[in-house]
């Protein structure tokens, strides 16, 4: 509403901004729908081990992933710099590969979107593989289902609502992600400009109207993401409460 | 099937297992044993659920297949078996139906067992689209059943199947047991602490304590044994095996031979001809020295004193009847009036309507 009644250079400039900004949205919707995907395919392993596994190693692993939980984004985010850079094993190879450098690269950022948002997918789901019934495996195992057959056809469709908060999280979080973008990530529009760099960007350049915009569109979003976890969870105490009526 | 296994398995908590197994038998087998004799333990050594470590010895043979021994194991999936756990482990997220059809997609050998008897035998056909979560525990216990019965498994084990169902639902599910024993060529590993389950359709009884097998026989010779303390209680009780002669529609009995003996019993759907397998509980049989000239029990058979056992109150009394054996339970006092000793000749009286198949 107040919009409307601003200038017109501010009219122009607003309308500028929004193009920019839809190109953030586009590189935040790819970053956190990369992220997810990705996780999904190496986290998921990942948690079945860490919730199944009795060896030792799982002892060292588990609060490894949970790392990036309690360390500040740019602690990760400066190790990872160091890793990226050109005269390391892992920067010299990718640069000898691609001709181009990790850092300040979409693939740069996926990579630390990957290792950030790690524990906001693997947790989710470890907790509803151990809570799966150990026996019901047992059965499936004697009626002929071999591991793979027992993974897609027993495990996963028995957590499902771990699968859905630990993509929805993993998604929203990578949204969300600020630090590591700033320290590995830099700004260059349509690679790495996410939309909390471009909130930022507003801010520093006092264009409030746009960061109003943005700040509030996250905000909703982040509001609607927590709405459908919830709903997730209180139908899956549903589910609960009508398997403890048959004892 | 002819299963021959050698176990030496011990847990970190100390229990262990040392015994051989011999199974060539394809009716009911029996483990029978206290709780924490080893019984299931055993099974899910058997079945691949417990693999041991490398300290323990387990050699499991099965017909010609090693399925496990020092150097090899046969994954679980690939044994051919079916398991029925004391909980029933149907899975929560399908629907009785599709814990049928979960079964049948992963037959262990084709088959010609058909879905819809099954379903009609084990009376699911109206939980099919229930959902598992609402089934009682009989009806989850007949629907597990099913489950591995579809999957065609070439032996069936049954870790204590009925122990967490109340009486008549285990007496149904024990019904469903002895047709499928008849309909079916499996032979089935039946594991449980209750002896009145065993009674009821094991063949054989492998009696194990304390991780060890120590006695085997089969059930008429295990039943009537003073050896285990399988007397105890209300549950001491024969098996013999008896021939169909005729159906007396008048009265609505059925004419058995029982080695020598005419034997009359509640009328049961057999042919003439047929076996039939009846338990004759120790306390339903009583004793007379004398034939009785006319009395209201049908069933009077000639029989010697194999043994008997003094109890605080009662006697129990071991009977030979041609190559079979009966018990009588009388009470103490009768026993010294009898003056019951060993080889002494006698009639036992059995009410007809005491006999239970």
């Amino acid at each position: 509403m107040k919009l409307s009644t601003n200038t017109a250079t501010q009219q122009g400039s607003l309308a500028h901004m929004t193009a920019t900004d839809i190109n953030a949205v586009l590189v935040t919707l790819q970053l956190a729908g990369a992220t997810t995907l990705i996780l999904m395919i190496i986290g998921t392993p990942i948690a079945w081990w860490v919730a199944r596994s009795q060896s030792w190693l799982s002892v060292l692993v588990s609060p490894l992933i949970s790392l990036p939980l309690v360390l500040p984004p740019t602690v990760i985010g400066f190790y990872l710099l160091i890793l990226f850079s050109p005269d390391q094993p892992l920067g010299s190879f990718w640069l000898q590969v691609t001709g181009d450098t990790l850092a300040f690269s979409f693939t740069g950022l996926l990579i630390g979107s990957i290792i950030y948002s790690l524990p906001f997918y693997i947790q989710p789901l470890q907790v509803e593989f151990s809570n799966i019934d150990q026996n019901l495996i047992e059965a499936a195992t004697t009626l002929g289902a071999g591991p793979s057959d027992r993974f897609f056809n027993l495990v996963v469709p028995l957590s499902t609502r771990g699968f859905l908060i630990a993509t929805t999280l993993t998604f929203a979080h990578t949204v969300g992600e600020f630090g590591i973008v700033l320290m590995i990530g830099g700004n260059i529009p349509g690679e790495t400009r996410v939309l909390s760099i471009a909130l930022y960007d507003h801010v520093e350049t006092l264009q409030y109207a746009s960061a109003h915009f943005l700040a509030g569109g996250l905000m909703l979003f982040s509001f609607c993401t927590l709405i459908l976890i919830h709903i997730i969870n209180k139908g899956s105490l549903t589910m609960v409460s009508a398997g403890a009526r048959k004892n | 099937m002819n299963i021959q296994a050698q176990i030496e398995f011990t847990r970190p908590s100390g229990f262990s297992l040392n015994t051989q197994l011999k199974i060539g038998h394809p009716g009911v087998t029996a483990i029978y044993g206290q709780s924490g004799a080893g019984k299931s333990t055993l099974l899910r050594i058997l079945a691949g659920l417990e693999h041991g470590n490398h300290t323990d010895k387990i050699n499991i043979t099965v017909d010609e297949h090693i399925w496990q021994n020092q150097d090899q194991f046969l994954l679980p999936e690939k044994r051919a078996i079916g398991v029925v756990f004391q909980d029933q482990h149907l899975f929560p997220h399908l629907s009785v139906q599709d814990n049928l059809l979960f079964a049948l997609k992963r037959q262990h050998s084709p088959s010609s067992i058909s879905l819809e008897n099954i379903i009609a035998w084990f009376e699911l056909g109206p939980l099919l689209n229930q959902k598992v979560s609402l089934l009682s525990g009989g009806e989850s216990q007949r629907a597990a059943i099913a489950r591995v019965i579809i999957n065609a498994p070439k032996i069936i084990l049954m870790d204590e199947p009925l122990a967490s169902l109340d009486y008549p639902a285990k007496q149904r599910i024990l019904n469903c047991l002895k047709i499928l024993k008849e309909e079916f060529q499996i032979p089935i590993l039946y594991v449980s602490h209750q002896w009145d389950e065993i009674t009821q359709i094991a063949d054989e009884v492998q009696y194990i304590d304390s991780g060890r097998i120590t006695h085997k026989g089969d059930i008429a010779t295990m039943s009537t044994s003073f050896e285990l303390g399988l007397y105890n209680g209300d549950s001491a009780a024969a098996v013999i095996y008896c021939k169909v002669i005729r159906q007396d529609s008048e009265y609505g009995l059925t004419q058995l031979k029982f080695e020598q003996n005419d034997l009359f019993v509640n009328q049961l759907e057999r042919s003439p001809g047929e076996t039939v397998r009846l338990i004759i509980s120790a306390r339903d049989t009583s004793l007379v020295s004398e034939r009785p000239e006319a009395s209201s029990i049908l069933n009077i058979l000639e029989a010697t004193v194999d043994d008997f056992l003094t109890e605080d109150r009662t006697t129990l009394v071991r009977l030979h009847c041609g190559q079979q054996n009966l018990l009588a339970r009388i009470t103490r006092k009768s026993a010294d009036a009898m003056q019951i000793r060993k080889g002494q000749q006698l009639f036992a009286q059995i009410k007809a309507t005491a006999l239970t198949r």
